[in-house]
């Protein structure tokens, strides 16, 4: 969900960008000798165009932080103990310490044996539903709260050799 | 400033700009393959697939931050009298690299990908030699000391002329603006840039030998998360290094042509001192997965990817728009690689920074090399490029024929076509560096290829026009 709203304003803001650059682009005759002139309008825009930024890329800041499953911003919004899956990784498979997940908020304790591996939760439908590093030495606590039931894949988001592309395994939700 | 050196200086660019500018459509045309195989055409096995991967990405920006640094002297030209047997040995250093990493991924079978993620170059599974990831580990050492010494030289060289203070526009935003201490906005951007630069590679150059003693005793204990971030502040500058320093030419070129003057101020000196402290902070956004970082290193990743937009934008994009606006500039294509240059650069930003503030969401996606397909292949690209048109036409009086408009405008297609159809199949959930896409989203990859294929169609009509106009450019030596 959260992909099809960015990526939406990703290709909304490209096309107003692309605008943008067109119609100055278009404006460049007949030339204006008093250049002086020029810039204080322009200036002028720039000042409105600051505020705006400013403003905008401090919405969508505090948005995107909280968004964020970081383990503390998660700690704060998930109520009860969440169940816990310990995830180990090594090239190029999967290890779950469960393959079946009760609904509610899952705490995955993820690592790896060897190299850099991605934990990459997929739905059913191939959508990315959440994701986070896994590295050797350390555990990356991955909250997620599953509200619906079903099969969930996962794919690995870290490239780490040959046969990256193929390493993948299932879990049910349920 | 002797005229002399002034041609010298553009001779010689002139010439890594030949070289680098096949190589680049060279390693470009590898990454094609690679993509044609993703979208399904043909079928590579999946170590070629990586080792391809590999050689794409290292030698597309390596020829590309190896001709757009030739690009900044001969930018730098009338106003620093930098040192050119330097400059030459930094190209002999180039060429080495060029060797070795034919050798390392065609004949060692190195694939990690430009990253080299500690510990993946030791753990191949059996992919590659041990020997292949020594050499790459060695060859980007010697990138970094290639670049190092080009960068050391523009700091030197500025800050003799015009102060270290004045060369990074300190003078400036203290209110002292006299002409022996205020650089014009080439110098300005290249001095700051190469600074950042030079910063990074002594991360870099930290990591590479950490790595190479690691290679050559495996007991040597590296932590895992202290190397990731020290890989990503080297490899997060260098490639934003090569847009900065192509904005550093275009604040040169683009006066020539809008006939009208683009001087360095308060504001310019600022916004770049703010753009060198975003970049640098910036870099921690691609460890936003990994969770043990810090919370507040964290937090300030988000805050540095937004800051970077406004140095950008509100200063050198709105820069350029009122230097252009009513300026009877015309578009012959020069300038036209260079505007449409800063507005994929502008474009590809956006993406970055969605990418960055929504983290979670795209992380390792195609969406990462939709966003820096966009600012390298229609951005840089572009306005390394527009000053090669630029040189023969100096050089040469060259003229803009049907040909040179024909490639700028199938390039436009075909990048734009590349980097939207990566960025759309990562909105959709694709992995970035898959050899064979996840089941239902090939379709994206059939569809960028063709844009590919059409990029490569521009490429040699650039080329061929490129060389042909050279013809023209009178002896060096007269
Ligand atoms: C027609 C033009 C191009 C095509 C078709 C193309 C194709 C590709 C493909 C298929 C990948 C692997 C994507 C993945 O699955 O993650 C890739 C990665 C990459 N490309 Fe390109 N590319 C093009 C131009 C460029 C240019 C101009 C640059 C830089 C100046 C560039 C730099 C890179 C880099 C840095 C990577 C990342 C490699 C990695 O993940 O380690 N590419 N490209
Ligand atoms: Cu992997």
């Amino acid at each position: 969900m959260i992909q099809l709203i960015v990526g939406t304003a990703a290709v909304l803001g490209a096309l107003i960008i692309m605008a943008v650059f067109w119609k100055v682009g278009t404006s460049s005759m007949p030339r204006d000798d008093d250049y002086k002139h020029v810039a204080e309008a322009g200036y002028a825009i720039r000042r409105k165009y600051f505020w705006a930024l400013l403003a905008v890329s401090l919405v969508l800041f505090i948005i995107g932080v909280l968004a964020f499953p970081y383990p503390k911003v998660m700690e704060a919004k998930i109520k009860g103990e969440p169940f816990v899956v310990k995830i180990n990784s090594k090239q190029f498979q999967w290890d779950l310490s469960a393959a079946q997940i009760p609904l509610g908020p899952v705490r995955f304790d993820v690592t790896s044996q060897d190299v850099n591996h991605g934990f990459g939760i997929y739905d059913e439908k191939g959508g990315l539903v959440t994701q986070s590093q896994a590295m050797p030495d350390y555990v990356n606590k991955l909250y997620v709260n599953f509200t619906k039931p079903g099969k969930y894949k996962i794919w690995c988001l870290e490239y780490c050799g040959v046969a990256h592309h193929i390493m993948a395994t299932e879990f049910e939700v349920k | 400033m002797d005229i002399s050196y002034e041609r010298r200086v553009a001779g010689i660019s002139m010439v890594i700009g030949a070289i680098t500018i096949v190589l680049f459509g060279v390693t470009i045309f590898i990454g094609i393959i690679a993509r044609t195989s993703q979208g399904g055409f043909i079928t590579l096995r999946p170590d070629v697939f990586y080792e391809f991967m590999t050689l794409h990405s290292v030698g597309v920006a390596g020829s590309l931050m190896t001709g757009i640094t030739a690009m900044m002297w001969y930018s730098l030209r009338k106003h620093l009298n930098l040192h050119m047997n330097l400059m030459q040995i930094m190209f002999g250093i180039i060429g080495a690299v060029v060797v070795s990493l034919l050798a390392a991924t065609l004949l060692g079978f190195y694939g990690t990908g430009w990253t080299f993620l500690y510990p993946l170059p030791f753990k191949s599974a059996g992919a590659w030699d041990d020997w292949a990831a020594g050499l790459y580990l060695l060859l980007l050492l010697c990138v970094v000391a290639a670049m190092t010494i080009s960068w050391g030289d523009v700091v030197v060289v500025a800050s003799k002329k015009y102060g270290f203070s004045g060369a990074v526009g300190w003078k400036l935003i203290a209110g002292i603006d006299t002409p022996q201490t205020t650089p014009p906005p080439v110098v300005l951007i290249s001095t700051i840039t190469s600074l950042c630069g030079i910063l990074s590679n002594i991360a870099g150059a930290t990591v590479l030998i950490l790595l190479l003693i690691h290679w050559a005793d495996p007991g040597f204990y590296l932590d895992y998360l202290y190397i990731k971030n020290l890989i990503y502040y080297f490899g997060h500058i260098l490639m934003n290094m090569a847009m900065y320093m192509a904005v550093a030419i275009v604040y040169e070129l683009m006066p020539i042509y809008a006939k009208r003057p683009w001087k360095s101020n308060k504001i310019v000196a600022i916004s770049w001192n703010a753009a060198f402290i975003a970049v640098s902070l910036a870099y921690m956004h691609h460890l936003l997965q990994d969770f043990p970082q810090p919370f507040i290193i964290q937090v300030i990743a988000v805050f540095g990817s937004y800051m970077a937009a406004f140095p950008a934008t509100v200063v050198t994009v709105v820069g350029a728009m009122v230097l252009v606006y009513r300026s009877g500039i015309k578009w012959t294509v020069a300038p036209l690689y260079m505007f449409i240059g800063l507005m994929s650069w502008t474009i590809g930003g956006f993406w970055a920074v969605l990418d960055a503030g929504f983290n979670n969401a795209f992380h390792n996606t195609m969406f990462v090399p939709g966003h820096f397909h966009l600012y390298l292949l229609a951005g840089t690209s572009f306005i390394f490029v527009a000053t090669l048109y630029n040189i023969t036409e100096e050089l040469g009086g060259c003229k803009d024929a049907f040909e040179d408009r024909l490639g700028l405008w199938a390039w436009f297609i075909g990048a734009y076509g590349v980097a939207l159809t990566f960025l759309l199949s990562g909105v959709f959930g694709a992995p970035r560096r898959y050899a064979v896409q996840m089941p239902g989203k090939e379709m994206w990859s059939a569809f960028g290829a063709l844009f590919g294929w059409i990029v490569i169609f521009a490429l040699i009509l650039v080329i061929g026009r490129y060389i042909t106009r050279l013809q023209k450019v009178k002896p060096l030596r007269s």
